[in-house]
């Protein structure tokens, strides 16, 4: 079984910058969720599995290979999509995908069936033969995808990939991740909760470059059982609310304001309700930053 | 293999798609049209001991060997440079950096696309030369093998050295800016141009070595001439166009006879291209970002605070810093050096060494004027902001021009002092046609390097070379009226140009 083992690592920047604090994460095949702020590390962290950067110290094994000393171990078995993937813009789609599978060692005939299925699962291929510098910022983001997922890679690592997705590609990516995983290992990195909670059977929060949460979602979300509450109150009171509580969401009605806030105490009116992954993950950002 | 093969398929039509290309292939031609002149324009480009070669297909091809030798490994080094940073900029080194494709497969296959794009724009100075001989019909029987020789064994190795070469600039770090294209024009171009010349004593023996091939056509074509004219003393060969005036009968040229010993030369030179890349391979740093991360802070001084920021200065003082900060220590310092020397130093030194080195030591701030903004991709929200008007071009060329200025402030105060003030403003003249020149180029092509090359070349025939037409680092104490004629002339030409581009891609 495929296994990926992350230990210690640590990314120190010359300006001083600590980006990663010594992460211990074990990852076996499933779709495994990378939560956190901007700049917590998960590009950071992404871009040493994906050995495009070095670590400072720590290491990363790939079913007991390290891929920092031997990055071709992984290399061949990896998809990669960084966060600011780019394109040649004077390529169409299916060159551009071409030229990928070239450049990962793929049979020229094995990959033209991949490309194809690829683009119709992507919903490009009306538009594969077109320049990719005419496409939109969704459309590149998409051959993004498409490239990182060619080859049907054992170990696939996408970097914010529902960035510039309208709704109904982002569903359509959610099944697509859905459907590759099984015996393969998927990292997915986002600060949009909704994009891991569906799809992710494993989240890791991260926050200033340590891990601050690593469970499957509900079990996240569990941990917060009974300190979530959620409650009516006057749009004039929200204010002094927020200074007082964790809100988490602020639904405008007219009968007042429906507010739902995480903490220890229940506020004056308010019943306890059941948390979402997004409250466990706002709540354990809010304590790593005060901790 | 295939994997060296389709980033070279891959890199080549990303290239050759680009409007800019187009514009390199329109240019190609009227090359081949204008270093193949009607016999009767008055100037000629090959000229051996007082004779030009007559149109057969033999002359017509190894002449346009001797073209692309001369000149496309100058401007072809411009064009193709920067395959490699392309894909930073681009931001698909990451996709690179992940795969397993190899650090010389890489390299490889960048070095067979540069190697592609320059053959595809000598092929087609190639097709023009064909054309011109039937245009011309000075011989009508056409050898289609007298053009496919010298292609294939002067020119295809001649541009693989320039393409290896251009790989090996990519990757070593110092080389990458400007820096490397004053290099390999001083250090690499000229000399693979002047030394196989220089050192045949004139075609008495062969050089050392004859990287670019063309000492082996020379000594042919001069061969064939001594031949026809034995009279002749054989000695004075004129390449790059002379004027054709008492000229004898055209000397008759069948091409060149491809011995072993021939071939194999050329062919040490395509092996010493790949043996180029292959050294330099374990430079590359694959895209990988090493554990020292993003660059230590560096020593600097912010000079554009020495300008006021309040009213009107706020947007020059901006613009100032955008071409300054950034710049090394070692940079700032050699420019203030620079600026004193040029006031100080008795003038004979100034003009003929210092104001020649102030003249091109701006280049690397100034050659960004214009095309910053699509690199840096912040061209949309400046053009949505109000302040962003055609008159900021204005601005933009105005910085450059106080920069330029700055650096050869010691020679316009001395010259203001001792009451040539033509002079001095010769010399800033000279400064607001570089800066205007380089916001043109910059906005027309979207890149610095065509500002770059054109500049380097002008920089290398006047201040270095002294050649009286276009020295401007001389002219303004000899010819202070035209230089400011002519200055400012190029200078309006340059912003107006500037202007107009702006405008035309705003409306895209």
């Amino acid at each position: 079984m495929n296994h990926l083992d992350i230990d210690g690592l640590a990314k120190r920047y010359r300006s001083g910058v600590t980006a990663l604090n010594g992460i211990s994460l074990s990852i076996g095949p499933g779709v495994l969720g990378l939560l956190g702020p901007n700049g917590a590390g998960k590009s950071t962290l992404m871009r040493i599995v994906a050995t495009v950067m070095k670590p400072t110290s720590g290491s990363v094994r790939w079913n007991g290979t390290d891929v920092v000393a031997q990055p071709g171990a992984l290399r061949a078995e990896l998809g990669y999509l960084p966060q600011d993937c780019g394109v040649y813009p004077n390529l169409s789609a299916r060159e551009f995908l071409q030229y990928v599978a070239a450049l990962k060692g793929l049979a020229a005939r094995r990959s033209a069936q991949a490309i194809d299925v690829l683009l119709e699962q992507l919903n490009l291929t009306a538009a594969a033969n077109r320049p990719l510098g005419g496409f939109s910022g969704g459309m590149k983001q998409r051959v993004g995808i498409a490239q990182a997922l060619l080859g049907d890679p054992q170990v696939a690592i996408v970097d914010e990939p529902t960035v510039g997705l309208d709704p109904e590609e982002r569903a359509r990516f959610r099944e697509l991740i859905t459907g590759i995983s099984g015996e393969r290992i998927v990292i997915l990195s986002t600060h949009i909760v909704s994009d891991v909670e569906t799809i992710a059977e494993r989240v890791v929060m991260i926050a200033a470059g340590t891990v601050i949460g690593d469970g499957p979602p509900e079990r996240l979300a569990a941990e917060l059982a009974g300190r979530t509450f959620e409650g009516l109150v006057s749009p004039a009171e929200l204010d002094a609310f927020r200074s007082r509580y964790v809100v988490t969401s602020a639904l405008r009605r007219r009968d007042g304001v429906l507010v739902r806030v995480c903490g220890h105490e229940v506020p004056a009116g308010f019943s306890v309700v059941a948390p979402s992954l997004e409250e466990a993950y706002l709540l354990k950002v809010r304590e790593s930053r005060a901790a | 293999m295939s994997a060296v093969l389709a980033i070279a398929g891959a890199d080549f039509l990303e290239r050759v798609r680009r409007f800019t290309f187009l514009v390199t292939v329109a240019a190609s031609l009227y090359a081949g049209y204008l270093w193949l002149p009607d016999p009767h324009a008055g100037y000629a480009t090959v000229i051996i001991d007082d004779h030009r070669g007559l149109y057969t297909s033999a002359f017509m091809g190894y002449g346009t060997a001797i073209l692309t030798a001369t000149f496309l490994s100058l401007i072809g080094f411009f064009l193709v440079r920067g395959a490699v940073e392309r894909d930073r900029d681009l931001h698909t080194d990451g996709i690179v950096g992940a795969s397993p494709v190899g650090r010389f497969a890489f390299l490889t296959g960048k070095f067979l696309s540069n190697l592609f794009v320059l053959c595809t724009v000598a092929a087609i100075a190639f097709a023009a030369a064909m054309l011109m001989q039937l245009l011309r019909g000075e011989e009508r029987s056409f050898d289609l093998l007298a053009y496919l020789a010298p292609f294939a064994f002067v020119t295809v190795p001649a541009m693989a050295l320039v393409a290896a070469i251009a790989i090996a600039f990519d990757v070593v770090p110092f080389l990458r800016g400007v820096l490397g294209g004053v290099a390999y024009f001083i250090a690499v171009w000229n000399p693979m141009l002047v030394i196989p010349l220089a050192t045949s004593k004139n075609f008495s023996k062969p050089p050392p070595a004859d990287p670019l091939g063309m000492y082996a056509v020379i000594n042919s074509m001069h061969r064939a001439t001594v031949a026809q004219f034995p009279r002749e003393r054989g000695m004075d060969v004129d390449i790059g166009g002379a004027p054709a005036v008492n000229l004898g009968a055209p000397f008759i040229y069948h091409g060149m006879h491809w011995t072993f010993g021939l071939l194999a030369e050329r062919a040490v030179w395509m092996l010493i291209a790949f043996a180029l890349v292959a050294a330099v391979a374990p430079l590359f740093d694959r895209f990988c970002r090493d554990a020292t991360g993003a660059k230590r802070e560096r020593w600097s001084f912010d000079v554009a605070r020495l300008i006021p920021n309040a009213g009107p200065l706020r947007v020059f003082r901006a613009e100032f810093a955008l071409l300054v900060n950034g710049a090394g220590w070692w940079w700032l310092l050699g420019a203030a050096v620079l600026a004193v020397l040029t006031g100080v130093m008795p003038i004979g030194n100034v003009e003929k060494v210092v104001l020649p080195i102030a003249l091109i030591w701006p280049l690397e701030r100034l050659s960004a004027l214009g095309s910053r903004e699509r690199r840096w991709n912040v061209a949309d929200i400046l053009n949505a902001t109000p302040g962003y008007a055609m008159s900021t071009l204005l601005v933009h060329w105005m910085a450059g021009s106080a920069l330029g200025a700055g650096i050869c402030a010691g020679f316009i105060v001395r010259l203001f002092a001792s009451g040539y003030a033509l002079g001095a403003l010769a010399c800033i003249a000279v400064v607001a046609a570089m800066s205007a020149a380089a916001l043109a180029f910059g906005t027309l092509t979207g890149a610095r390097r065509a500002f770059e090359a054109a500049y380097l070349v002008l920089w290398y025939l006047g201040p270095v070379n002294d050649v009286p037409q276009v020295n401007f680092a001389a002219a303004p104490l000899t010819a202070p009226a035209m230089l400011c004629a002519i200055a400012g002339a190029v200078a309006a030409a340059g912003v107006v140009t500037a202007t107009l581009a702006r405008a035309a891609s705003s409306r895209r």
